[in-house]
């Protein structure tokens, strides 16, 4: 008698209760509806980001046709107006609003799938000789709880829909036979109980994975334009593989919790406690250690000493100009009429304000990095925040990816200022040549690989998590007693 | 077939089973009497390995139920005192579902139908669900599993609780035919009447200790209630 052949028995068994019963039909129409929802919500805004990106494209080639224009026409036909300057001959204008770039992060192509907190975070600046500062809402860091306050979305409806329905249609797995008296007529039948709860589960797992990948992979056959890259079925088996090993997690604390509970109820109530605790109150207390060792100065502070260092800079006027002739001699040549000479002093006030707020934004973004850092660390104790590290890293929404974009706008900004900065401190005009040789942005995906990398620490933490239950399965099994 | 050596089980201090020792060969219809708590169901846990003896061992055709138990399940057949099925499904889904779990083969509906008809099932009951089903129905049902398991050895608790004479009866007789096929039958049950109609041995247990063995045919109805009571009393 195979062991295999009873646990398949028993699995086909279990889906033919299951279905009589309803319960597992409910389930797997509520997964189907939230998912579905969550896809068309994560569509829209992957429309509405892709949308943007598109108008910022054509407002930056209009702004750039205007300076062509403006580069191509006669001298006499320039339009030179004290009130709304658009010289396009002046660097400090074309390197300021006129022909500032935009530095833009595609979503990828998987990013219908989980919005995670990519609607909070900006995914466009504008980059000019302006200052570039990118104190976003960062302060507290990625918390499923957010996914419940936030869009929803297929990363929302994975995170924490689906082990509540797992939960929900498993947490009675030998008690209900208990209960419904099943249980004695079926453990005298040579089949070990172990193969009865793995047969039980087996049904449970496969129709709730399947329905899961299903709705995922019609997304990209349907929806995906570039469904035949290789690299898309990639990045959707390493989504698949995640969803399976969370999935299995929770079907595992599931029948710990049947091994180890007395009735279904008391089960009911032990599992609504794990999900609570890692869904919910494990994030929340980490963000609150985070916030609390690592504290941030706030925007309001920021704001502060920008507005006093611009008034500081100001009353200091021609020093600032000198000072920064001081710093940058090699700049300190060409003439210009009155607006060059205010947009180089315009000039050296930043940088003068910039200096001051500097190591402001840098306790900043040290805090940040203490608290990005910690939460790396601390995620371990909630399979939730792993899987929702993971499956955001796939789908491209995650912060890490979003850091490397930050990352790349500044050295961008800064490849931006070290292009306009000497022709503005040198008062020379902006040429057509220079038109063509202006800094472009491109986000460089390869230097954000989705390597191993990023997924080796949640795929390990998952699978220890899941070991551990595993264990106290295996303790619990050979404790189990089919009467008593 | 069924044979149980010194068995004993105890609940922390409580003794449940003292020393049992009995042997129910192919073709016996063995009863065990006893009050409630008297060690009946403990004998019969003890058998199916639902719970481990304190000392002494049980036995299955001569494998020990503790170190084969798959195994010995397989020749043991159990009827529990409420037959419990699966109340969404139908009598021939629930038989079709536990024959396969206890053989490891796959039935026609036709060999299926005969079991349940030859347990006394009404053929029109086999395609209704449980949740319709009467007491005695489920038990037939019960009995069908037994059948269709081909088991050596058949254990019923409490099987005629709950019946009407009838049906009583009607469970009776399958039994008897099962006997005569040379199946091992322990029951362990309240009816004295049924126990000396349907049994060849009968044991008296007591506080977890077997207190008499006969056999059915040295004593008559009445005798049998006196010694029974004289025990129950003491």
């Amino acid at each position: 008698m195979s062991r295999s052949r009873q646990i398949l028995r028993v699995a086909r068994h279990e889906l033919r209760l299951s279905i009589a019963d309803r319960r597992l039909v409910a389930g797997v129409c509520l997964l189907m509806l939230v998912t579905g929802a969550g896809i068309v919500s994560g569509t829209r805004w992957v429309n509405h980001q892709r949308a943007t990106i598109s108008e910022l494209e054509k407002d930056e080639r209009s702004r750039k046709e205007t300076i062509r224009q403006e580069l191509n026409a006669t001298p006499g036909q320039t339009q030179v107006s004290k009130a709304m300057p658009i010289d396009a001959r002046s660097p400090a204008i074309v390197g300021g609003k006129l022909g500032s770039t935009y530095a833009t992060l595609q979503p990828k192509r998987l990013a219908v799938l989980a919005i995670g907190q990519s609607d909070l975070l900006p995914f466009h600046f504008r980059v000019s000789t302006e200052s570039f500062r990118t104190l976003i809402d960062q302060d507290e860091i990625a918390n499923p709880a957010h996914l419940l306050s936030g869009r929803l979305d297929l990363g929302f409806a994975v995170i924490a829909l689906y082990p509540l329905i797992i939960l929900a249609i498993s947490f009675d797995m030998p008690a209900a036979e208990k209960e419904a008296g099943t249980f004695g007529l079926l453990m005298s039948q040579p089949i070990r109980f172990s193969d009865l709860i793995l047969g039980k589960v087996l049904s449970r797992f496969m129709v709730m994975t399947c329905c899961a990948l299903a709705i995922s992979t019609t997304v990209i056959v349907f929806g995906a334009s570039d469904r035949g890259d290789a690299s898309v079925w990639k990045d959707w088996s390493l989504w698949a593989s995640f969803l399976i090993l969370y999935g299995a997690f929770w079907f595992a604390l599931a029948v710990a919790a049947n091994l180890i509970g007395k009735s279904s109820a008391s089960n009911a109530l032990m599992l609504s406690g794990c999900w609570l605790t890692f869904v919910l109150i494990v994030p929340a207390i980490l963000n609150l250690i985070a916030v609390s060792a690592f504290p941030m100065p706030s925007r309001i502070t920021l704001i502060q000493a920008a507005r006093q260092a611009t008034i500081d800079a100001s009353e200091e006027g021609s020093r600032s100009l000198s000072a920064f002739y001081e710093d940058h001699p090699e700049l300190a040549e060409g003439s210009g009429g009155d607006v060059d000479e205010f947009m180089v002093r315009s000039l050296a006030t930043r940088s003068a304000i910039d200096e001051k707020v500097r190591p402001l934004i840098e306790r900043f973004d040290e805090s940040l990095e203490q608290r990005q850092r910690f939460i790396s660390r601390a995620r371990y104790l909630s399979p939730a925040l792993l899987a929702q590290d993971a499956i955001e890293s796939i789908a491209g929404t995650g912060t890490s990816r979003h850091r490397e974009f930050l990352a790349q706008t500044k050295d961008f900004h800064q490849k931006w200022q070290n292009f306009f900065v000497p022709r503005i401190a040198r008062k020379a005009k902006f040429e057509t040549r220079d038109l063509e040789a202006m800094p472009q942005f491109q986000f460089e995906e390869d230097r954000f690989a989705l390597t191993f990398r990023h997924l080796l620490g949640p795929a390990i933490g998952l699978i220890v998590q899941f070991g551990i239950v595993l264990i106290l399965i295996g303790r619990s099994i050979r404790d189990f007693r089919v009467v008593g | 077939m069924l044979v149980a050596k010194d068995l004993t089980k105890k609940y922390g201090e409580h003794l449940a089973l003292d020393r049992l020792n009995l042997a129910v060969l192919p073709g016996d219809v063995y009863c065990l009497l006893g009050a409630n708590g008297a060690g009946k169901t403990t004998t019969i846990n003890l058998f199916l390995n639902f719970v481990e003896p304190t000392a002494g061992a049980a036995f299955v055709d001569g494998s020990n139920v503790v170190e084969h138990p798959l195994e010995c399940k397989r020749r043991i057949a159990y009827v529990p005192e409420t037959v419990l099925l699966y109340k969404n499904l139908t009598g021939l889904e629930n038989l079709k579902f536990f024959a396969e779990i206890a053989t490891g083969t796959t039935f026609t509906r036709a060999s299926l139908v005969d079991y349940l008809v030859r347990s006394g099932l009404p053929e029109d009951a086999v395609d209704r669900r449980i949740s319709g089903y009467s007491k005695g129905m489920r038990q037939k049902v019960g009995i069908a599993i037994a059948l269709a398991k081909s088991a050596k050895a058949l254990i019923l608790d409490e099987p005629t609780s709950g019946l009407d004479p009838k049906a009583s009866n009607e469970f009776s007789r399958l039994l008897l035919d099962l006997s005569e096929s040379g199946v091992a039958i322990l029951m362990a049950t309240h009816d004295l009447f049924r126990a000396k109609e349907t049994g060849t041995r009968i044991g008296i247990m007591k506080s977890g200790v077997l207190v008499q063995s006969f056999a059915t045919s040295d004593v008559g109805h009445t005798e049998l209630e006196s010694i029974y009571l004289d025990h129950m009393s003491d």
